[in-house]
């Protein structure tokens, strides 16, 4: 029987499980890593740019709604993500959890800068020493996070195909 | 047209997006968080926003009940293995407590004139069946000779028969062989008290003689040895003897069964 939705609900169900369960466990900061993005950078690197922008647009707003005073910064960069993710699932072939590791890594470091610049646009300028410490956090932990779903991913993918 | 609009579909939708994020961002900051379009995105994630919270809140809290009863438990144990070791020592103090209590009531005998008291930790009865008699560890600098009388608040016990190092070998009064020269309290009649092992027996007390059961028998201090005035044992029993003498049986005034610390009364200065 094949079951297409199952690689999808396990992916976003690790996802939640990360964000509800593990995170509030292991750190009294919630956003010591975004599982919002590492879900983004497994899903919209399976589909297509629009449905990548689409997924970033929500997810972003989600990330916002979760982690900010403002719906928009994490919303803006999550959909920039979500299309360059997509472009890139698109044009290239990746086979290897390690890909999708760099990729989730490269859009740790991008989220951050966009919503760090956004942040002291749009509101106030933040100092590096209150910046550097979360993010560093958040790049070792998202990439992981995203490498350990890209395997339930095809886990899920292999099962549903029985 | 038509086409090129759907080719650019992907960068149509990114424009239209993060327009309407910059918008509802610009308007969220330029009037505060109750904007339309602020109010609207909340409106679509407070749900979510809630259930996140409320499934954050129910993780940290379970986890924190979770902690803090491990935690108790392990202090539980801490507080259990220490109320043992309380409840040890507090028997000790009370031995401690017992002995010290009679250390100070066998400090409190008068010694007579001319004699001195030291302390000796009685610490085994031995001879048994054929001998009465009692170890005595002492560490005094005072000489102690044979024949010196050991007593406890209570009475008599006997007199030291030997000495080796800092132990003294004292035999009992109920010995078979000890004899001590006695006086009723009441009547002043004399004799002799001889041990039988448990008891002692009065001898050389004629029928004549005013003596009851009840009767304390003291020291007399006829025979040299013990000072006058040490109870000696109680009359259990007496009856007239064929042979004009009373057999009269004392019960000793010391139990020699329960002896912890006795004082030996040495002649001179300790």
């Amino acid at each position: 029987m094949r079951r297409k939705w199952l690689p999808a609900a396990s992916v976003i169900a690790m996802a939640l499980l990360a964000q509800l369960v593990l995170l509030p466990l292991f750190s009294h900061q919630l956003n010591a890593a975004n599982g919002f993005l590492a879900l983004l950078a497994v899903v919209a690197l399976k589909t297509k740019r629009e449905w990548g922008v689409v997924w970033g647009a929500l997810l972003g707003g989600l990330s916002d709604a979760l982690f900010m005073q403002r719906i928009g910064f994490h919303g803006i960069s999550f959909t920039i993500l979500g299309y360059f993710l997509g472009w890139t699932g698109g044009k290239m072939v990746l086979t290897g959890i390690a890909a999708v590791y760099l990729l989730s890594l490269g859009a740790v470091i991008f989220d951050s800068a966009a919503v760090s610049a956004l942040f002291s646009l749009l509101e106030h300028p933040l100092a590096a020493g209150a910046v550097l410490p979360p993010v560093a956090i958040s790049a070792a932990v998202t990439p992981l996070l995203a490498a350990g779903m890209e395997w339930v991913y095809r886990a899920a993918t292999r099962r549903g195909r029985v | 047209m038509a086409r090129t609009i759907a080719s650019r579909r992907p960068e149509i939708l990114v424009v239209l997006f993060l327009a309407g994020y910059l918008a509802s961002l610009s308007l969220q900051i330029k009037r505060g968080e109750r904007t339309l379009l602020g109010g609207v995105a909340l409106a679509l994630f407070s749900p979510v926003l809630t259930v996140f919270h409320e499934a954050q809140r129910f993780t940290r809290e379970g986890a924190d009940a979770y902690l803090w009863q491990k935690d108790a438990a392990v202090r539980n144990e801490a507080l259990e293995r220490e109320n043992l070791f309380l409840k040890e020592r507090e028997k000790l103090y009370e031995s401690q407590g017992e002995e010290n209590a009679r250390l100070r009531r066998l400090l409190d005998i008068p010694p007579p004139t001319g004699f001195s008291l030291v302390a000796g930790r009685a610490l085994m009865r031995y001879g048994e069946p054929f001998g009465r008699y009692l170890l005595v560890s002492c560490d005094t600098a005072a000489s102690v000779f044979p024949n010196t009388p050991v007593l406890v608040p209570e009475g008599l016990v006997g007199k030291v028969q030997g000495a080796s190092g800092g132990f003294y070998r004292v035999i009992l009064t109920t010995d078979p062989s000890s004899a001590v020269g006695v006086t009723c309290q009441r009547t002043q009649v004399h004799g002799v008290a001889v041990g039988d092992g448990r008891l002692m027996n009065v001898r050389y007390v004629t029928n004549e003689s005013d003596v009851k059961e009840e009767d304390v028998f003291v020291t007399s201090g006829e025979d040299g040895v013990f000072p006058p005035g040490i109870p000696v044992g109680t009359v259990t029993s007496v009856t007239d003897g064929g042979d004009f003498l009373k057999r009269i049986v004392l019960k000793p005034a010391v139990s020699m069964d329960s002896l912890s610390w006795v004082v030996m009364q040495v002649r001179g200065h300790a």
